[in-house]
Protein backbone atom coordinates (compact mmCIF):
# COMPACT_ATOMS: atom_id res chain seq x y z
CA UNK A 1 0.00 0.00 0.00
CA UNK A 2 1.44 3.35 -0.97
CA UNK A 3 2.55 4.93 2.27
CA UNK A 4 1.39 8.44 1.40
CA UNK A 5 -2.19 7.32 0.82
CA UNK A 6 -3.94 7.14 4.14
CA UNK A 7 -7.57 6.20 4.66
CA UNK A 8 -8.80 9.77 4.63
CA UNK A 9 -7.09 10.49 1.31
CA UNK A 10 -8.30 7.24 -0.20
CA UNK A 11 -11.84 7.95 0.93
CA UNK A 12 -11.66 11.45 -0.52
CA UNK A 13 -10.62 9.87 -3.81
CA UNK A 14 -13.57 7.48 -3.75
CA UNK A 15 -15.92 10.36 -2.98
CA UNK A 16 -14.61 12.47 -5.85
CA UNK A 17 -13.18 15.15 -3.60
CA UNK A 18 -9.61 15.19 -4.91
CA UNK A 19 -8.20 17.26 -7.71
CA UNK A 20 -7.59 15.48 -11.01
CA UNK A 21 -3.82 15.14 -10.65
CA UNK A 22 -3.99 13.60 -7.19
CA UNK A 23 -6.81 11.30 -8.27
CA UNK A 24 -4.67 10.02 -11.15
CA UNK A 25 -1.80 9.31 -8.75
CA UNK A 26 -4.11 7.28 -6.57
CA UNK A 27 -5.52 5.38 -9.53
CA UNK A 28 -2.00 4.38 -10.50
CA UNK A 29 -1.25 3.25 -6.95
CA UNK A 30 -4.47 1.23 -6.80
CA UNK A 31 -3.62 -0.51 -10.05
CA UNK A 32 -0.52 -2.05 -8.53
CA UNK A 33 -1.57 -2.44 -4.91
CA UNK A 34 -4.31 -5.01 -4.20
CA UNK A 35 -4.57 -4.00 -0.54
CA UNK A 36 -5.16 -0.40 -1.52
CA UNK A 37 -7.66 -1.47 -4.17
CA UNK A 38 -9.49 -3.53 -1.58
CA UNK A 39 -9.78 -0.60 0.77
CA UNK A 40 -11.02 1.64 -2.00
CA UNK A 41 -13.64 -0.97 -2.84
CA UNK A 42 -14.67 -1.09 0.80
CA UNK A 43 -15.19 2.66 0.89
CA UNK A 44 -17.25 2.55 -2.30
CA UNK A 45 -19.21 -0.39 -1.03
CA UNK A 46 -20.06 1.28 2.26
CA UNK A 47 -21.72 4.16 0.42
CA UNK A 48 -23.65 1.83 -1.89
CA UNK A 49 -24.85 -0.27 1.01
CA UNK A 50 -26.01 2.75 2.92
CA UNK A 51 -27.93 4.10 -0.04
CA UNK A 52 -29.64 0.75 -0.43
CA UNK A 53 -30.37 0.36 3.26
CA UNK A 54 -32.14 3.70 3.50
CA UNK A 55 -33.78 3.83 0.09
CA UNK A 56 -37.10 2.72 1.50
CA UNK A 57 -38.16 6.13 2.73
CA UNK A 58 -37.95 7.51 -0.81
CA UNK A 59 -40.54 5.07 -2.12
CA UNK A 60 -43.03 5.01 0.71
CA UNK A 61 -46.12 7.15 0.93
CA UNK A 62 -45.33 10.16 3.06
CA UNK A 63 -47.45 10.07 6.22
CA UNK A 64 -50.24 12.61 6.29
CA UNK A 65 -49.09 13.92 9.65
CA UNK A 66 -45.82 15.11 8.13
CA UNK A 67 -47.56 16.92 5.32
CA UNK A 68 -49.95 18.40 7.87
CA UNK A 69 -46.99 19.58 9.93
CA UNK A 70 -45.94 21.72 6.98
CA UNK A 71 -49.38 23.11 6.39
CA UNK A 72 -49.66 26.73 7.43
CA UNK A 73 -51.34 27.28 10.73
CA UNK A 74 -55.01 26.67 11.34
CA UNK A 75 -57.19 29.54 10.26
CA UNK A 76 -58.79 29.99 13.63
CA UNK A 77 -57.59 28.71 16.94
CA UNK A 78 -60.40 27.41 19.07
CA UNK A 79 -60.64 28.56 22.61
CA UNK A 80 -59.67 25.74 24.90
CA UNK A 81 -62.54 23.94 26.48
CA UNK A 82 -62.42 24.65 30.16
CA UNK A 83 -64.15 22.06 32.26
CA UNK A 84 -66.21 22.77 35.32
CA UNK A 85 -63.59 21.20 37.55
CA UNK A 86 -60.35 22.91 38.36
CA UNK A 87 -57.62 20.55 39.51
CA UNK A 88 -56.04 22.82 42.09
CA UNK A 89 -59.29 23.54 43.87
CA UNK A 90 -60.41 19.95 44.08
CA UNK A 91 -57.31 18.38 45.48
CA UNK A 92 -58.85 17.57 48.86
CA UNK A 93 -62.01 16.01 47.48
CA UNK A 94 -60.18 13.96 44.91
CA UNK A 95 -57.73 12.72 47.48
CA UNK A 96 -60.41 11.35 49.73
CA UNK A 97 -62.55 9.95 46.97
CA UNK A 98 -59.69 8.07 45.41
CA UNK A 99 -58.46 6.72 48.71
CA UNK A 100 -55.02 6.69 47.18
CA UNK A 101 -53.65 9.74 48.80
CA UNK A 102 -53.15 11.53 52.00
CA UNK A 103 -53.95 15.15 52.41
CA UNK A 104 -51.38 16.99 54.40
CA UNK A 105 -51.88 20.42 55.80
CA UNK A 106 -48.55 22.15 55.79
CA UNK A 107 -47.32 24.66 58.25
CA UNK A 108 -48.58 27.51 56.17
CA UNK A 109 -51.99 25.97 55.76
CA UNK A 110 -51.31 24.99 52.17
CA UNK A 111 -52.91 21.81 50.95
CA UNK A 112 -50.47 19.27 49.68
CA UNK A 113 -51.41 16.16 47.80
CA UNK A 114 -49.14 13.15 48.09
CA UNK A 115 -49.78 9.76 46.61
CA UNK A 116 -49.11 7.12 49.23
CA UNK A 117 -50.42 3.83 48.01
CA UNK A 118 -52.44 2.24 45.25
CA UNK A 119 -53.31 -1.24 44.15
CA UNK A 120 -51.28 -2.88 41.42
CA UNK A 121 -53.64 -2.13 38.55
CA UNK A 122 -53.97 1.48 39.54
CA UNK A 123 -50.21 1.74 39.85
CA UNK A 124 -49.77 0.37 36.34
CA UNK A 125 -52.38 2.73 34.93
CA UNK A 126 -50.86 5.66 36.70
CA UNK A 127 -47.34 4.75 35.59
CA UNK A 128 -48.53 4.51 32.01
CA UNK A 129 -50.35 7.82 32.18
CA UNK A 130 -47.31 9.49 33.66
CA UNK A 131 -44.75 8.19 31.21
CA UNK A 132 -44.77 11.50 29.38
CA UNK A 133 -43.28 13.06 32.50
CA UNK A 134 -40.00 11.33 31.70
CA UNK A 135 -39.90 13.38 28.53
CA UNK A 136 -40.74 16.50 30.50
CA UNK A 137 -37.86 15.84 32.91
CA UNK A 138 -35.51 15.06 30.05
CA UNK A 139 -36.30 18.19 28.10
CA UNK A 140 -35.97 20.28 31.23
CA UNK A 141 -32.58 18.78 31.94
CA UNK A 142 -31.41 19.51 28.41
CA UNK A 143 -32.33 23.15 28.73
CA UNK A 144 -31.10 23.61 32.27
CA UNK A 145 -27.86 21.78 31.66
CA UNK A 146 -26.87 23.46 28.45
CA UNK A 147 -28.57 26.84 28.45
CA UNK A 148 -25.37 28.78 29.05
CA UNK A 149 -23.65 27.39 26.02
CA UNK A 150 -26.40 26.49 23.65
CA UNK A 151 -29.63 28.32 24.38
CA UNK A 152 -29.42 29.69 20.87
CA UNK A 153 -30.26 26.20 19.71
CA UNK A 154 -32.73 25.34 22.39
CA UNK A 155 -35.12 28.27 22.32
CA UNK A 156 -37.58 28.64 19.46
CA UNK A 157 -38.97 31.95 20.66
CA UNK A 158 -37.17 34.40 22.91
CA UNK A 159 -38.92 36.33 25.65
CA UNK A 160 -38.88 39.48 23.55
CA UNK A 161 -41.07 37.71 21.01
CA UNK A 162 -43.91 36.70 23.32
CA UNK A 163 -46.72 37.78 20.95
CA UNK A 164 -45.35 35.55 18.23
CA UNK A 165 -44.77 32.77 20.75
CA UNK A 166 -48.35 32.81 22.01
CA UNK A 167 -49.74 33.03 18.50
CA UNK A 168 -47.60 30.22 17.16
CA UNK A 169 -47.93 27.82 20.08
CA UNK A 170 -51.60 28.68 20.46
CA UNK A 171 -52.25 27.62 16.91
CA UNK A 172 -50.22 24.44 17.32
CA UNK A 173 -52.09 23.56 20.50
CA UNK A 174 -55.41 24.62 19.04
CA UNK A 175 -56.17 27.04 21.84
CA UNK A 176 -55.74 30.59 22.93
CA UNK A 177 -52.59 30.80 24.97
CA UNK A 178 -51.09 33.35 27.29
CA UNK A 179 -47.74 33.27 29.00
CA UNK A 180 -48.46 33.07 32.74
CA UNK A 181 -47.14 36.04 34.70
CA UNK A 182 -44.94 34.70 37.50
CA UNK A 183 -43.06 37.93 38.11
CA UNK A 184 -44.59 38.40 41.55
CA UNK A 185 -42.93 35.14 42.52
CA UNK A 186 -39.58 36.15 41.07
CA UNK A 187 -39.64 34.34 37.74
CA UNK A 188 -39.47 35.97 34.33
CA UNK A 189 -40.18 34.27 31.00
CA UNK A 190 -37.15 33.38 28.89
CA UNK A 191 -38.95 32.00 25.88
CA UNK A 192 -40.48 28.85 24.57
CA UNK A 193 -39.57 25.67 22.77
CA UNK A 194 -41.49 23.27 20.65
CA UNK A 195 -41.46 19.68 21.86
CA UNK A 196 -42.99 16.59 20.35
CA UNK A 197 -44.58 14.37 22.98
CA UNK A 198 -46.35 11.20 21.94
CA UNK A 199 -46.15 12.34 18.34
CA UNK A 200 -47.97 15.63 18.89
CA UNK A 201 -46.72 19.15 19.35
CA UNK A 202 -46.27 20.45 22.86
CA UNK A 203 -45.08 23.78 24.19
CA UNK A 204 -42.44 24.33 26.82
CA UNK A 205 -42.37 27.79 28.37
CA UNK A 206 -39.22 28.57 30.30
CA UNK A 207 -38.71 30.97 33.20
CA UNK A 208 -35.69 31.98 35.23
CA UNK A 209 -35.26 33.81 38.51
CA UNK A 210 -32.64 36.41 39.35
CA UNK A 211 -30.82 33.69 41.22
CA UNK A 212 -30.54 31.59 38.07
CA UNK A 213 -33.20 29.05 38.96
CA UNK A 214 -35.01 27.59 35.97
CA UNK A 215 -38.56 26.32 35.81
CA UNK A 216 -40.54 25.16 32.81
CA UNK A 217 -44.18 24.72 31.99
CA UNK A 218 -45.07 22.07 29.43
CA UNK A 219 -48.49 22.06 27.79
CA UNK A 220 -49.41 19.01 25.75
CA UNK A 221 -52.48 17.40 24.28
CA UNK A 222 -54.15 14.62 26.23
CA UNK A 223 -57.10 12.33 25.75
CA UNK A 224 -57.68 12.18 29.50
CA UNK A 225 -59.85 15.13 30.25
CA UNK A 226 -59.12 15.50 33.91
CA UNK A 227 -56.52 14.60 36.49
CA UNK A 228 -56.02 16.32 39.79
CA UNK A 229 -52.74 17.95 40.58
CA UNK A 230 -49.94 15.61 41.60
CA UNK A 231 -46.29 16.03 42.40
CA UNK A 232 -43.63 13.56 41.37
CA UNK A 233 -39.87 13.52 41.27
CA UNK A 234 -38.17 12.29 38.11
CA UNK A 235 -34.50 12.25 37.34
CA UNK A 236 -33.64 14.67 40.13
CA UNK A 237 -36.24 17.26 39.18
CA UNK A 238 -39.67 17.92 40.67
CA UNK A 239 -42.77 17.98 38.52
CA UNK A 240 -46.22 19.27 39.40
CA UNK A 241 -48.68 17.98 36.84
CA UNK A 242 -52.38 17.97 36.13
CA UNK A 243 -54.84 17.56 33.26
CA UNK A 244 -57.65 19.88 32.51
CA UNK A 245 -59.86 20.74 29.58
CA UNK A 246 -58.15 18.40 27.15
CA UNK A 247 -54.60 19.45 28.00
CA UNK A 248 -51.90 17.98 30.16
CA UNK A 249 -49.76 20.41 32.10
CA UNK A 250 -46.46 19.86 33.85
CA UNK A 251 -44.53 22.41 35.82
CA UNK A 252 -40.96 21.25 36.22
CA UNK A 253 -37.91 22.49 38.06
CA UNK A 254 -35.17 21.73 40.51
CA UNK A 255 -36.60 24.08 43.12
CA UNK A 256 -38.43 23.09 46.25
CA UNK A 257 -41.66 21.25 45.36
CA UNK A 258 -43.85 23.54 47.43
CA UNK A 259 -42.56 26.62 45.62
CA UNK A 260 -42.99 24.77 42.37
CA UNK A 261 -46.59 24.00 43.20
CA UNK A 262 -47.28 27.64 44.04
CA UNK A 263 -45.86 28.65 40.69
CA UNK A 264 -47.90 25.96 38.99
CA UNK A 265 -51.09 27.12 40.66
CA UNK A 266 -50.49 30.70 39.57
CA UNK A 267 -49.76 29.51 36.04
CA UNK A 268 -52.93 27.46 36.04
CA UNK A 269 -54.97 30.48 37.09
CA UNK A 270 -53.48 32.60 34.32
CA UNK A 271 -54.01 29.91 31.70
CA UNK A 272 -57.63 29.45 32.71
CA UNK A 273 -58.25 33.18 32.60
CA UNK A 274 -58.12 33.25 28.81
CA UNK B 1 -47.09 33.03 6.22
CA UNK B 2 -44.95 30.57 4.32
CA UNK B 3 -44.46 31.15 0.59
CA UNK B 4 -46.26 28.58 -1.55
CA UNK B 5 -43.18 27.62 -3.52
CA UNK B 6 -41.20 27.10 -0.33
CA UNK B 7 -44.03 25.02 1.06
CA UNK B 8 -43.97 22.88 -2.07
CA UNK B 9 -40.21 22.45 -1.80
CA UNK B 10 -40.53 21.39 1.81
CA UNK B 11 -43.21 18.84 0.99
CA UNK B 12 -41.04 17.48 -1.82
CA UNK B 13 -38.15 17.20 0.62
CA UNK B 14 -40.08 15.02 3.05
CA UNK B 15 -38.95 11.64 1.65
CA UNK B 16 -35.32 12.67 1.89
CA UNK B 17 -35.81 14.09 5.34
CA UNK B 18 -37.39 10.81 6.43
CA UNK B 19 -34.47 8.91 4.97
CA UNK B 20 -31.95 11.12 6.73
CA UNK B 21 -33.88 10.88 9.99
CA UNK B 22 -33.96 7.10 9.78
CA UNK B 23 -30.22 7.06 9.54
CA UNK B 24 -30.05 9.04 12.74
CA UNK B 25 -32.93 7.63 14.71
CA UNK B 26 -32.92 4.01 13.68
CA UNK B 27 -36.64 3.29 13.76
CA UNK B 28 -39.20 4.58 11.27
CA UNK B 29 -41.52 5.87 13.99
CA UNK B 30 -38.78 7.78 15.76
CA UNK B 31 -37.62 9.15 12.44
CA UNK B 32 -41.08 10.43 11.54
CA UNK B 33 -41.42 12.06 14.95
CA UNK B 34 -38.11 13.72 14.30
CA UNK B 35 -39.15 14.94 10.86
CA UNK B 36 -42.43 16.21 12.23
CA UNK B 37 -40.60 18.19 14.89
CA UNK B 38 -38.24 19.55 12.25
CA UNK B 39 -41.15 20.65 10.06
CA UNK B 40 -42.82 22.39 12.96
CA UNK B 41 -39.60 24.14 13.86
CA UNK B 42 -38.86 25.08 10.27
CA UNK B 43 -42.24 26.77 9.95
CA UNK B 44 -41.62 28.76 13.09
CA UNK B 45 -38.22 29.88 11.80
CA UNK B 46 -38.78 30.08 8.09
CA UNK B 47 -37.68 33.71 8.11
CA UNK B 48 -34.22 32.49 9.12
CA UNK B 49 -33.78 30.61 5.87
CA UNK B 50 -32.20 32.74 3.15
CA UNK B 51 -33.85 32.29 -0.25
CA UNK B 52 -31.28 31.17 -2.77
CA UNK B 53 -29.44 29.00 -0.26
CA UNK B 54 -30.03 25.29 -0.02
CA UNK B 55 -33.29 24.51 1.68
CA UNK B 56 -32.38 20.83 2.03
CA UNK B 57 -29.19 21.58 3.95
CA UNK B 58 -31.09 23.93 6.21
CA UNK B 59 -33.66 21.24 6.92
CA UNK B 60 -31.04 18.55 7.49
CA UNK B 61 -29.43 20.84 9.99
CA UNK B 62 -32.71 21.31 11.84
CA UNK B 63 -33.28 17.56 11.90
CA UNK B 64 -29.77 17.01 13.23
CA UNK B 65 -30.14 19.69 15.90
CA UNK B 66 -33.43 18.31 17.14
CA UNK B 67 -32.05 14.81 17.13
CA UNK B 68 -29.08 15.76 19.29
CA UNK B 69 -31.45 17.63 21.57
CA UNK B 70 -33.63 14.53 21.79
CA UNK B 71 -30.69 12.27 22.46
CA UNK B 72 -29.47 14.41 25.29
CA UNK B 73 -32.95 14.30 26.77
CA UNK B 74 -33.14 10.55 26.23
CA UNK B 75 -29.98 10.01 28.20
CA UNK B 76 -31.84 11.42 31.16
CA UNK B 77 -34.75 9.06 30.64
CA UNK B 78 -33.98 5.63 31.89
CA UNK B 79 -34.26 2.66 29.60
CA UNK B 80 -34.67 4.61 26.39
CA UNK B 81 -31.09 4.95 25.34
CA UNK B 82 -31.00 2.08 22.89
CA UNK B 83 -31.53 2.72 19.24
CA UNK B 84 -32.73 -0.22 17.25
CA UNK B 85 -32.50 -0.78 13.56
CA UNK B 86 -35.73 -0.39 11.69
CA UNK B 87 -37.68 -3.21 10.24
CA UNK B 88 -37.99 -1.83 6.77
CA UNK B 89 -40.84 -4.11 5.77
CA UNK B 90 -41.86 -3.63 2.19
CA UNK B 91 -39.53 -0.73 1.65
CA UNK B 92 -36.84 -2.65 -0.16
CA UNK B 93 -37.56 -3.85 -3.61
CA UNK B 94 -35.94 -3.94 -6.97
CA UNK B 95 -38.23 -3.59 -9.97
CA UNK B 96 -41.12 -4.33 -7.64
CA UNK B 97 -39.72 -7.58 -6.37
CA UNK B 98 -38.65 -8.07 -2.79
CA UNK B 99 -35.17 -9.40 -2.57
CA UNK B 100 -34.76 -11.27 0.67
CA UNK B 101 -31.02 -11.40 0.53
CA UNK B 102 -30.74 -7.71 -0.08
CA UNK B 103 -33.25 -7.21 2.69
CA UNK B 104 -31.10 -9.16 5.11
CA UNK B 105 -27.96 -7.36 4.01
CA UNK B 106 -29.57 -3.98 4.38
CA UNK B 107 -30.93 -4.99 7.77
CA UNK B 108 -27.36 -5.75 8.74
CA UNK B 109 -26.27 -2.34 7.50
CA UNK B 110 -28.94 -0.60 9.52
CA UNK B 111 -28.10 -2.57 12.62
CA UNK B 112 -24.42 -1.74 12.20
CA UNK B 113 -25.31 1.88 11.59
CA UNK B 114 -27.32 2.07 14.81
CA UNK B 115 -24.21 1.10 16.76
CA UNK B 116 -22.16 4.03 15.49
CA UNK B 117 -21.83 7.28 17.42
CA UNK B 118 -24.49 9.83 16.47
CA UNK B 119 -22.07 12.26 14.86
CA UNK B 120 -20.73 9.51 12.61
CA UNK B 121 -24.22 8.53 11.51
CA UNK B 122 -25.02 12.08 10.50
CA UNK B 123 -21.94 12.53 8.35
CA UNK B 124 -22.43 9.12 6.72
CA UNK B 125 -26.01 9.95 5.82
CA UNK B 126 -25.13 13.35 4.39
CA UNK B 127 -22.15 12.27 2.29
CA UNK B 128 -22.82 8.65 1.37
CA UNK B 129 -26.59 8.70 1.13
CA UNK B 130 -27.51 12.31 0.37
CA UNK B 131 -24.47 12.81 -1.84
CA UNK B 132 -23.36 16.04 -0.25
CA UNK B 133 -19.80 17.19 -0.79
CA UNK B 134 -17.53 17.42 2.21
CA UNK B 135 -17.91 21.18 2.14
CA UNK B 136 -21.70 20.97 2.07
CA UNK B 137 -21.73 18.45 4.90
CA UNK B 138 -19.41 20.67 6.91
CA UNK B 139 -21.79 23.59 6.45
CA UNK B 140 -24.82 21.51 7.28
CA UNK B 141 -23.27 20.21 10.48
CA UNK B 142 -21.38 23.41 11.34
CA UNK B 143 -18.06 21.60 11.66
CA UNK B 144 -14.73 21.98 9.80
CA UNK B 145 -14.18 20.01 6.60
CA UNK B 146 -11.25 18.22 8.20
CA UNK B 147 -13.58 16.98 10.93
CA UNK B 148 -16.02 15.76 8.29
CA UNK B 149 -13.26 13.80 6.60
CA UNK B 150 -11.81 12.19 9.70
CA UNK B 151 -15.27 11.44 11.08
CA UNK B 152 -16.36 9.97 7.78
CA UNK B 153 -13.33 7.73 7.48
CA UNK B 154 -13.75 6.46 11.02
CA UNK B 155 -17.45 5.92 10.45
CA UNK B 156 -16.91 3.88 7.30
CA UNK B 157 -14.29 1.73 8.93
CA UNK B 158 -16.48 1.19 11.97
CA UNK B 159 -19.50 0.39 9.81
CA UNK B 160 -17.69 -2.24 7.86
CA UNK B 161 -16.11 -3.63 10.99
CA UNK B 162 -19.55 -3.92 12.57
CA UNK B 163 -20.89 -5.72 9.59
CA UNK B 164 -18.00 -8.10 9.64
CA UNK B 165 -15.98 -9.40 6.79
CA UNK B 166 -18.36 -12.21 6.02
CA UNK B 167 -21.38 -9.96 5.76
CA UNK B 168 -19.37 -7.44 3.79
CA UNK B 169 -18.50 -10.05 1.21
CA UNK B 170 -22.11 -11.17 1.02
CA UNK B 171 -23.20 -7.58 0.64
CA UNK B 172 -20.76 -7.02 -2.18
CA UNK B 173 -22.20 -9.99 -4.03
CA UNK B 174 -25.70 -8.66 -3.53
CA UNK B 175 -24.81 -5.23 -4.79
CA UNK B 176 -23.28 -6.69 -7.92
CA UNK B 177 -26.33 -8.87 -8.49
CA UNK B 178 -28.79 -6.05 -7.82
CA UNK B 179 -26.90 -3.82 -10.20
CA UNK B 180 -27.17 -6.44 -12.93
CA UNK B 181 -30.89 -6.87 -12.20
CA UNK B 182 -31.46 -3.15 -12.54
CA UNK B 183 -29.49 -3.08 -15.74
Amino acid sequence: MATWIDDVTLMAYVDGELDAATARDIERAIAVDPALANRARMFRESAALLRGAYAGALHEKTPDRLIAALTPLAKTAKIARIGARWPFRQVAGMAMAASLAALIVGAGGTYWYVTTEANTEERIQQASAERWLDHVAGFYDVYDGTRKQEDRLLIDFKADDIPQLTKWFGARLNRNLSVPDLSAMGFRPQGGRLLIINGRPAAQLLYTSDGGEVVGLVIAFTTNDYQPVRTVRRHNVNIVHWRHGGYAYAFVGSIDPQRLRQLAEKASQDLDRI
Amino acid sequence: MIDESVHAQLVALLPRLRRFARGLAGTADQADDLVQAACERALSRIQQWTPGTRLDSWMFRIVQTIWLDERRAAKVRSGEGTVEAENAGAALSVDGTRDMEAHLTFDTVRRAMSKLPEEQRAVLMLVCVEGQTYKEAAETLSIPIGTVMSRLARARMALMREMGEERASEAHANIVRLSSTEG
